[in-house]
C-alpha cells in the first residue's frame, strides 16, 4: 500500500502545540491538591560499603514528610532488566557516583532538594574502576563475552598481501534530550496508581513499579504522551524514577512528581558506551578486505542495564557496509564504576562501524591510498553474507556510493579541497565520506511486535491508540497517515489518543528504529479489519458483495462507481446495526530470527543504506574547525513522508556530528562525572551545525517490511557523522603529514591542536 | 512588593526577589510554554522576553527566565510564548516553522521563538547574522537545526518590509505580536515603583553567574541587592582619553554601543564569542569582572586594556588598576560595602594594536580554556608598551608582567616571538590539560603578534 496523497505532506501533527507552547510534557501535567515532591540523594563515591545512612537531619528539615530507602521498598529492591543486578536504592554498597541511595519527599521542591545536603552516608571505599581493559583483565564481565565468526579469518591472514593492526577508541555520548527525566503519579482507587512517566517503554515502567511496590501489574496504569527527546536515555532508566514515585504514592497515599535537575540527570543515568577495540585487518594485492578480526571492550558501567542487547547490536554490524569474507568480532561487557551506560540512537552499532573505519584508515594512509577509493572496492555487495549469517539482498550501498558521486561531483569537491589546501598554509580543508548499513529489527526477535487500539466514533471520527512513544520523530504523524490511507479519510479525522497501558498491554519500547513499521503495520492491521466488516455491511445494504466494495476518499464505491453512501452515514448505520467499529490490531514481523546458540539467523526484516561525504575546514592556528558541507543519498524505501524523514536524517547526522567532535564526557579517576552539566558538555549549536547539508532520497525498490514500503530511519543516520570526523583527520593530515596517527574519538578542539603540532616543540 | 506586567496581565507579587523568574511564571502564573531544560542559561528552553526603558525608550530584549531573579524585572514587560499566541492558530514566525519541520520533540521551540521575538522587537537590524545570533544560545537537539535555519531565512525575507520606525506598530499590524503590545509603554509608566525600603543580602548583578554557582545560597535568602536596576551605573561615554563603561551596563549594550565600536572596533565580534545573546543581555559587565573567574573574557580583554575600576563603599570612592584586583581563585580586592562603578578603559590611539583570542571546546556559549589579550604601542615598528593578559592557566587571569617587559624595545618578529613565548610559557602554571594550554597559550601569541603585524612573523616561529 502506499501512502494517501493527501497525507504525503504533513507537518508533524504535534507542531501547532509545539510552536504555542501549549504541548504538555510530564513536567506540565497540572498538579493535584496535595502533591509531594522527590528529590534523590546520591552517592557521592563510586564504590564502595555504606557503613552508616543518617537521615535524622535531613528529616527535621522545613517540608520533609518522609524519605525512601531501600527498607522501605515493599516488594523487590531491583530494577535490573535483562540481568537483575540493580537496586533501585543502594543497599548494602554502593557501585557508582551518582547511584541514587534515597528518595526525600517534601511539600516542595525546594525543600526536598534542600533537605538532600543534610544526609549523611559514610562508605568504606573500595577501588574504583573506570577503565573497561581493567574490568575485563579482573573478569569484571556483566554477561560472558560473545563472539560471531564467519569463514576462518587466521588461515586467511596467511593469503593476505597487506596486514594492518592497530588499536582505537570512541568515546560515549551525553544524550541531553531537553526535557530531563520525569515522573508524576498520584493513587486512583482501590489501592490502584496512576504513574505519567517520560518513558520511551510505558509496559517497562509498569513492570518496574510492580517489581518495587508489589502491586500487580493490573493496578498500575502507565500513560505518556510524549517526551521532550529521548534518544534511548529513556528507553530503560525512566523505569527507576517511576518506581521510586510509584513507590512513595504507596507509602504517602498522596500525588508525588518527581523531575529531575539537569545536573542529577546526567549523573544518575547512563549515557552511550564508550568502547575501547583492537584490530587486524588483511588484505589481498588489490587491497580487497580478505581477513578482519576485532576484539571490543565496552565500558559497560555499574550494572547489566541492556549493554548485552547492545553488546550484541555490535556484533551485528562488526563489518558495517563492506564486504568482508572471513571476519571475527568479539565483545566484552566490562563492568565498570561508571553510571549504567545504556540504549543510544545507534546501539552499539557507531562503535563497530567506527572500528571498521579506523582500521580502513590506518590502512589507507599506511599504504598510502585514498581512504575514499579503498571504502569503495570494499562496499558490501548483493548475495555477501554477513558473520551472523543472514543474507544480503537488494543491497544498495554501491548505489549509494556512485549516486553521491554522480549528484554532488565527489571527485570536483576532492580537486577544490586539494587546490585550496595548496594555497593556504594555515587552514586546511578535509574530505571524507562514509557508507553506512544498518539492520532494522530489534536483534532481540520477540520484542518485534506491535499493537494497536482503534475506534470509529460516531461523527466519523477516528482515534487510535498504539504501543509507541512520540519523543519528537513523527512517530504519530505517520500513525495518522496509516489509519487516514488505509480508511481513505481525510487526516483531520484521525486522532492519536496517548500512549496508555491499558489500552495496549505488553508493549515493546519505542526503539530500534522500529516504532513506525511495528506499530503502523498493527494499526494497518486494525484498520484493515474494520473496513472489512464495513465493506460487508455495505454490501449487504447495497445488495453486493463485499469484494466488489470499496472505500474511497469517504465515499463508497461498488465496482468502482460511486454510490450514495459516504463515510458519515455508513459510520452511523453501521453502529445502528451493531456493527463493530473497534479493532486492537497485532503485528508480528514474520521472516526474522536468530538462533543465539549458534549466532546465527535472519536477525533482520531488511537494512537501511546511504553515504555521506563532509568538508571540513581546520584552523591550524587555533585548533578550532567548521563543517563546509555534508552531501548524502540515503536509501528510504519510499518515504511515506519526506518532510519528516528528512528531519530525522539531518538531527541523526549533527547528533553524530557532536558525537566525534565537541561531545566529551570527562570523568576523573575516582569515578566523579566533570561533564556533568550544560556548562560543561557541550552539544552542537546553531553556529557550528554545518548550513550546507543536502539529502538525496534513493529511489528504491521497498522492503514490504517497511510500512508502506518506507524504510526506518531513526537511528542509521547519526552514523554519517563519522564522514566528518574522518574529513577532520585528512585534514589534519594536510598540515601534519608527520604526526603519529590515533584513531580516537571524540576530534575536540584539544585533540585537533595536539595533533596538528604533534612532534613539535612547545 | 514587585510590578511588573506578564504578557497582558500586571502583577504585583510578595514573593523573595530571588525566586528566579522561571518558577514564578511556571509555578505562579502557570504558563508552562516557558520549559526547564538546565537552570544554567545554557540550553534557552526558558527564553523569554523582557521590555524596559533604556534611554527613555521601551526596548526588547530576551533573557534565560532560570538565571533572571524577579527582583530584576519591576517595571518591566515579560513576555512569554503566551504572550504572542494569536488566539487560535500560529503568527507568521510560527507558520514559517511549521512549513520547514522546524520543531519536532517541540520542548526547545517556544525557547527558539522568543529569542526571534526578541531580535524582531528590538530594532536591531533585520539580517540573517542578527536573527541567527538571536537564536544562539538555545540548543536543540533533534533537528540538527538546518529546518530552524530554513524557517529563519524565510522570515528574514519576510521582516525586510518591516517598518524601523515604528516596528511594534508594524509587528502589531502584521500579526507578529498582538495588539496589546501597542498600550504596554503607557501601561508601564504607570506601574508602582518597588517598595524596597533597605535593599541588603547578596549582592546580585545580572544572576548569571550567581545562579548557576551558587543556585541554593541564592534562593533561599531573601533579600537581595539588585544592582543591576541601579540606572545610575549603566552606560558608556567617553570622558578626556577614557573610555568609561558603567557597572551594570549589559555586555550586549557594550557590544553594540557606538562609542565602543568606534574605539574597539573588534570588540563586536570578540564578545560574541562570550556566552550567548541572552546571556548578554542580563549579564553585567563588572558581574564579569568581580566575579573573578579565571577564565573571565572581560576581564582578559580589559586587563590588557589597562582598565581601572571605581569602587565606591557608601560615598568613598577608590580606584584599582585591574591588573592588580585580584587575590587569588574567585577572590577579588573587595570589601563589606564595596560596589564597583565603573571600568574605566584608556582609549587606543594610532600605534595601538589590541587582539583577544579564545578558544573553548564549542567555539560559540561556552567557557574558555584558555584565552587571552595582547595591546601593543609600536612606534616606528617598535614595542615601547605591552600589555598581555592571559586566563584560563592559573588561579587568577595573569597579567604576563615579565613577557611584558621582555617585550619593550623589540620589533615583532620570529626571534621576538620565539623568546616571548619562552618566557610566557614560564609564567603560567596550568594544572590541568597543561600540555594543550601550552600549546593555547603559545599559538595565541602567534595570532596576537599577527593581527599586530601582518606578516611579521612567518610558520617558522611555530616549530
Amino acid at each position: 500500500m502506499k501512502p494517501n496523497k493527501n497525507t504525503e505532506n504533513m507537518r508533524n501533527i504535534d507542531s501547532v502545540g509545539h510552536l504555542r507552547g501549549e504541548s504538555i510534557y510530564v513536567d506540565d501535567i497540572p498538579l493535584r491538591e496535595g502533591t509531594l515532591f522527590g528529590a534523590i540523594f546520591t552517592s557521592p563515591k563510586a564504590h564502595g560499603i555504606i557503613k552508616n545512612i543518617d537521615l535524622s537531619k535531613a528529616l527535621e528539615c522545613k517540608g520533609v514528610y518522609k524519605i525512601l530507602t531501600h527498607k522501605d521498598v515493599l516488594h523487590r529492591n531491583q530494577v535490573g532488566g535483562i540481568v537483575e543486578d540493580q537496586p533501585l536504592f543502594a543497599e548494602g554498597k554502593v557501585m557508582y557516583m551518582g547511584q541514587p541511595v534515597a528518595l526525600i519527599i517534601a511539600d516542595t521542591e525546594k525543600n526536598a532538594r534542600l533537605a538532600i545536603k543534610k544526609i549523611s552516608i559514610e562508605i568504606e571505599e573500595l577501588e574504583v574502576i573506570t577503565d573497561p581493559r581493567v574490568a575485563e583483565q579482573r573478569g569484571e564481565l556483566k554477561v560472558p563475552s560473545r563472539t560471531f565468526a564467519l569463514g576462518d579469518t587466521e588461515f586467511a591472514f596467511k593469503g593476505c598481501e597487506h596486514v594492518v593492526e592497530g588499536s582505537g577508541e570512541i568515546n560515549g555520548q551525553e544524550h541531553l534530550y531537553i526535557e530531563t527525566h520525569g515522573t508524576y503519579a498520584w493513587p486512583t482507587e482501590h489501592g490502584d496508581i496512576k504513574v505519567c512517566s517520560s518513558s520511551q517503554a510505558p509496559t517497562h515502567v509498569q513492570e518496574a513499579v510492580h517489581k518495587v511496590t508489589g502491586l500487580p501489574i493490573n493496578k498500575i496504569e502507565v500513560e505518556v504522551n510524549r517526551l521532550g527527546g529521548g534518544f534511548g536515555g529513556k528507553e530503560v532508566q525512566g523505569d527507576w524514577f517511576a518506581a521510586m514515585a510509584g513507590l512513595a504514592v504507596v507509602h504517602t497515599k498522596r500525588p508525588v512528581k518527581l523531575c529531575l535537575h539537569r545536573h542529577d540527570d546526567m549523573i544518575i543515568t547512563g549515557k552511550r558506551h564508550p568502547y575501547e577495540f583492537d584490530y587486524r585487518i588483511g588484505f589481498d594485492k588489490d587491497f580487497r578486505i580478505r581477513s578482519y578480526e576485532v576484539e571490543f571492550y565496552q565500558n559497560g558501567g555499574a550494572f547489566a542495564d541492556i549493554s548485552p542487547a547492545i553488546m550484541e547490536r555490535t556484533l551485528f554490524h562488526g563489518t558495517s557496509s563492506y564486504s568482508i569474507p572471513n571476519a571475527k568480532i568479539t565483545v566484552h561487557s566490562c563492568r565498570t564504576n561508571l553510571p549504567p551506560n545504556t540504549a543510544f540512537r545507534g546501539f552499539g552499532a557507531p562503535q563497530a562501524m567506527f572500528a571498521l573505519e579506523a582500521a580502513l584508515y590506518k590502512s589507507a594512509e599506511k599504504h598510502r591510498l585514498q581512504f575514499i577509493e579503498l571504502q569503495k572496492i570494499n562496499l558490501l555487495r548483493e548475495g555477501d553474507i554477513f558473520p551472523y549469517g543472514q543474507v544480503a539482498e537488494r543491497v544498495t550501498a554501491g548505489q549509494c556510493f556512485e549516486d553521491l558521486e554522480k549528484s554532488y561531483d565527489l571527485q570536483k569537491m576532492r580537486n577544490e579541497v586539494e587546490g585550496f589546501n595548496k594555497l593556504f598554509p594555515t587552514v586546511k580543508k578535509g574530505i571524507a565520506t562514509f557508507p553506512l548499513c544498518f539492520g532494522i529489527s530489534f536483534t532481540t526477535t520477540g520484542l518485534n511486535q506491535g499493537r494497536s487500539l482503534v475506534h470509529i466514533y460516531a461523527d466519523g471520527t477516528v482515534g487510535v491508540s498504539t504501543g509507541v512513544i512520540e519523543m519528537g520523530q513523527g512517530v504519530n504523524t505517520k500513525i495518522i497517515q496509516v489509519a487516514a490511507t488505509t480508511f481513505s479519510i481525510d487526516p483531520k479525522r484521525v486522532k492519536i489518543i496517548p500512549t496508555n497501558t491499558t489500552r495496549i498491554a505488553n508493549a515493546s519500547p519505542t526503539a530500534a528504529s522500529s516504532g513506525a513499521d511495528l506499530n503502523g503495520r498493527a494499526t494497518e492491521v486494525a484498520c484493515l479489519s474494520i473496513v472489512r466488516r464495513m465493506k460487508e455491511y455495505a454490501a449487504k445494504m447495497l445488495g453486493t458483495q463485499s469484494e466488489r466494495v470499496l472505500i474511497k476518499d469517504e465515499v463508497v464505491y461498488v465496482d468502482n462507481e460511486k454510490t450514495d453512501l459516504g463515510w458519515d452515514k455508513l459510520v452511523h448505520d453501521c453502529i445502528f446495526n451493531r456493527v463493530s467499529l473497534s479493532e486492537h490490531g497485532h503485528y508480528a514481523t514474520p521472516v526474522i530470527s536468530f538462533d543465539k546458540k549458534r549466532e546465527k539467523g535472519h536477525a533482520f526484516a531488511y537494512h537501511v543504506y546511504g553515504t555521506a561525504a563532509a568538508v571540513v575546514e581546520v584552523d591550524c592556528l587555533r585548533g578550532t574547525y567548521k563543517i563546509d558541507s555534508v552531501k548524502i543519498v540515503h536509501d528510504f524505501g519510499t518515504s511515506i513522508n519526506p518532510h519528516i524523514d528528512f528531519g530525522q536524517v539531518e538531527g541523526a547526522l549533527v547528533q553524530g556530528i557532536g558525537l566525534v567532535t565537541n561531545e566529551e564526557l570527562v570523568y576523573d579517576a575516582k569515578g566523579k562525572l566533570i561533564s556533568n552539566s550544560l556548562s560543561s558538555y557541550k552539544v552542537p549549536d546553531i553556529q557550528f551545525a554545518p548550513k550546507d547539508i543536502e539529502v538525496k532520497a534513493l529511489e528504491t525498490m521497498p522492503s514490504e517490511l517497511a510500512i508502506f514500503g518506507s524504510k526506518a530511519v531513526g537511528e542509521p543516520p547519526l552514523m554519517y557523522g563519522f564522514a566528518i570526523y574522518f574529513a577532520l583527520q585528512e585534514a589534519i593530515k594536510a598540515y601534519n603529514p608527520d604526526r603519529k596517527l590515533k584513531l580516537k574519538s571524540p576530534l575536540t578542539h584539544k585533540r585537533c591542536l595536539e595533533w596538528l603540532y604533534d612532534g613539535f616543540k612547545i | 512588593m514587585i510590578s511588573f506586567i506578564v504578557n497582558d496581565r500586571e502583577v504585583h507579587t510578595d514573593m523573595a526577589p530571588s525566586t528566579p523568574l522561571v518558577d514564578f511564571l511556571r509555578v505562579h502564573q502557570r504558563l508552562l510554554g516557558t520549559k526547564i531544560g538546565c537552570r544554567e542559561g545554557d540550553c534557552g528552553a526558558c527564553t523569554v522576553v523582557i521590555g524596559d526603558f533604556y534611554d527613555q525608550k521601551l526596548t526588547y530584549r530576551t533573557v534565560t527566565s532560570c538565571l533572571m531573579p524577579i527582583a530584576n524585572v519591576q517595571g518591566k514587560h515579560v513576555v512569554t510564548i503566551e504572550g504572542i499566541n494569536p488566539l487560535t492558530g500560529l503568527n507568521p514566525m510560527q507558520q514559517r516553522f511549521q512549513e520547514c519541520g522546524a520543531t519536532q520533540c517541540g520542548f526547545c521551540t517556544p525557547g527558539f521563538l522568543m529569542g526571534l521575538t526578541g531580535f524582531i522587537l528590538s530594532g536591531q537590524e533585520v539580517t540573517e547574522y542578527n536573527a541567527i545570533a538571536s537564536v544562539d544560545g538555545n540548543i536543540c537537539r533533534c533537528t540538527g537545526y538546518k529546518s530552524i535555519t530554513n524557517a529563519i531565512t524565510m522570515i528574514v525575507e519576510d521582516l525586510q518590509k518591516k517598518d524601523a520606525k515604528n516596528p511594534v506598530k508594524w509587528l502589531v499590524k502584521e500579526h507578529y505580536v498582538p495588539e496589546y503590545f501597542g498600550s504596554i509603554e503607557e501601561r508601564l509608566k504607570k506601574l508602582p515603583k518597588r517598595s524596597e525600603s533597605n535593599e541588603k543580602g547578596m549582592v546580585v548583578g545580572g544572576g548569571t553567574d550567581l545562579y548557576v554557582e551558587e543556585f541554593d545560597d541564592v534562593i533561599t535568602s531573601d533579600h537581595i541587592i539588585p544592582v543591576a536596576e541601579r540606572e545610575d551605573l549603566r552606560g558608556i561615554k567617553i570622558e578626556g582619553n577614557s573610555l568609561v563603561i558603567g557597572a551594570s551596563t549589559r555586555v550586549e549594550e557594550m557590544r553594540h554601543s557606538a562609542e565602543v565600536q568606534k574605539v574597539f572596533p573588534d570588540l563586536e565580534r570578540q564578545t560574541r564569542l562570550i556566552s550567548s545573546s541572552h546571556i548578554r543581555n542580563m549579564a553585567t559587565v563588572a558581574g564579569n569582572i568581580v566575579n573573578g573567574a579565571p577564565i573571565g573574557d572581560l576581564t582578559v580583554t580589559f586587563m590588557a586594556a589597562k582598565a581601572k575600576l571605581i569602587i565606591d563603599n557608601l560615598g568613598k570612592k577608590r580606584e584599582v588598576d585591574l591588573k592588580d584586583f585580584y587575590k587569588g581563585y574567585k577572590k577579588a580586592d573587595l570589601h563589606e560595602g564595596d560596589i564597583v562603578e565603573a571600568i574605566v578603559v584608556p582609549l587606543p590611539d594610532k600605534n595601538t594594536r589590541f587582539n583577544f583570542e579564545k578558544v573553548s571546546k564549542r567555539t560559540y556559549l561556552d567557557i574558555a580554556v584558555v584565552n587571552s589579550a595582547l595591546r601593543l604601542q609600536i612606534e616606528n615598528d617598535v614595542i615601547v608598551e605591552a600589555s598581555y593578559a592571559v586566563g584560563g592557566v592559573g588561579p587568577i587571569v595573569l597579567f604576563m608582567q615579565k613577557t611584558c617587559d621582555f617585550l619593550v624595545g623589540q620589533k615583532v618578529d620570529n626571534f621576538t616571538f620565539k623568546k616571548a613565548n619562552e618566557i610566557a610559557q614560564s609564567e603560567i602554571s596550568p594544572r590541568s590539560r597543561a600540555e594543550y594550554k601550552r600549546l593555547l597559550v603559545k599559538t595565541q601569541l602567534f595570532n596576537h603578534f599577527s593581527q599586530a603585524c601582518p606578516d611579521a612573523l612567518t610558520l617558522e616561529a611555530l616549530v
